[in-house]
């Protein structure tokens, strides 16, 4: 594979249900898009959400406690478009997960790591798109305001891993490799 | 068997919003960069707020912006399994270009500290 390379692209939002429509320049030598990921950083102050079941803050059973503090939180949803294939390419909901969550608890045994964990290592999620154009169309949706009712402020990052004509010079990144297996071979025990 | 090299390099970060960017030099021995990381005194402050870009030897690795929360990783993934691989790139000159962003964030308080950025690789 040739050389692979990333862009990062920054939006900015700041108001309640904001729709922010965005264009990410790819290089003039791209020859497909290999990856795609994304992040937030949270500017507001915001402090972790607490679960309480009942709406008078009685909770029937704590386990749901524990599993639901587990939550990433979702601050809205983002789309990507290319003139290089019909319709929407990628749709995530960006999710910003807490620090020191994702942990599984460990009272009822190890469970499955699960997709919003960092308990394995971060890939982007694989893609195959070939490019005849330089751009990639995009937006995002904010979510978070929404539910909260007030105006959040935060960044949204779209990472783009590229493909280009470029020689690799000894760079691979290990999810350029199908095969590769960088995930801990966790023990599963059923409860 | 070839010999392998693990090589940290410590930058700190006093004040919020601080952009970094510096210069470090591996020994003329090492041949070549593997693996990398990012590890710090503060893992919380790092993952909420941090940032970084990265070239060696004058090659672009990682592009300024890209996020530290998608290189760190608990300590229950093997040790071995925690570096991320770029390959095997000629170290050369043995120039390392680091750039560190700190970003203010609503989630936490900040307070100085450090951030080490990891290489692995092979020697002569």
């Amino acid at each position: 594979m040739n050389r692979v390379r990333l862009i990062v692209k920054d939006i900015h939002i700041q108001y309640q249900g904001e729709v922010n429509f965005f264009t990410i320049k790819l290089p003039n030598n791209i020859k497909r898009i290999i990856g795609v990921e994304n992040d937030a950083f949270i500017r507001s102050a915001y402090s972790e959400p607490v679960f309480p079941s009942n709406p008078d803050g009685t909770v029937d059973n704590p386990l749901v406690v524990k599993w639901a503090a587990q939550n990433a939180l979702s601050l809205g949803k983002v789309k990507l478009q290319s003139l290089d294939r019909t319709g929407i390419f990628y749709e995530a909901w960006v999710s910003h997960l807490f620090y020191g969550k994702g942990v599984p608890d460990m009272s009822f045994g190890r469970i499955p790591v699960g997709s919003l964990t960092i308990d394995r290592k971060n890939r982007p999620k694989p893609m195959n798109l070939r490019c005849k154009h330089f751009f990639v169309e995009g937006m995002f949706e904010d979510s978070l305001g929404t539910q909260l009712n007030h105006n959040m402020d935060y960044h949204i990052r779209i990472f783009v891993w590229v493909e280009t004509t470029e020689p690799a010079k000894g760079i691979a990144f290990e999810f350029e490799d199908k095969d590769f297996e960088g995930e801990p071979n966790l023990l599963q025990i059923k409860i | 068997m070839p010999k392998y090299f693990s090589k940290d390099f410590n930058i700190s970060v006093t004040t919020a919003g601080q952009s970094i960017k510096q210069n470090f030099e591996l020994d003329k021995t090492m041949k070549t960069v593997t693996h990398f990381t990012i590890l710090s005194n503060r893992e919380d402050l790092l993952y909420y707020r941090g940032s970084f870009g990265l070239d060696i030897n004058k090659e672009e690795v990682i592009t300024e912006g890209y996020s530290v929360k998608k290189v760190v990783c608990w300590p229950s993934v093997p040790a071995d399994l925690r570096l991320k691989c770029i390959g095997a790139m000629d170290a050369g000159s043995g120039v390392i270009k680091f750039q560190y962003s700190d970003t203010p964030d609503g989630l936490t308080t900040f307070q100085p500290y450090t951030v080490t950025l990891s290489l692995e690789g092979e020697r002569e």
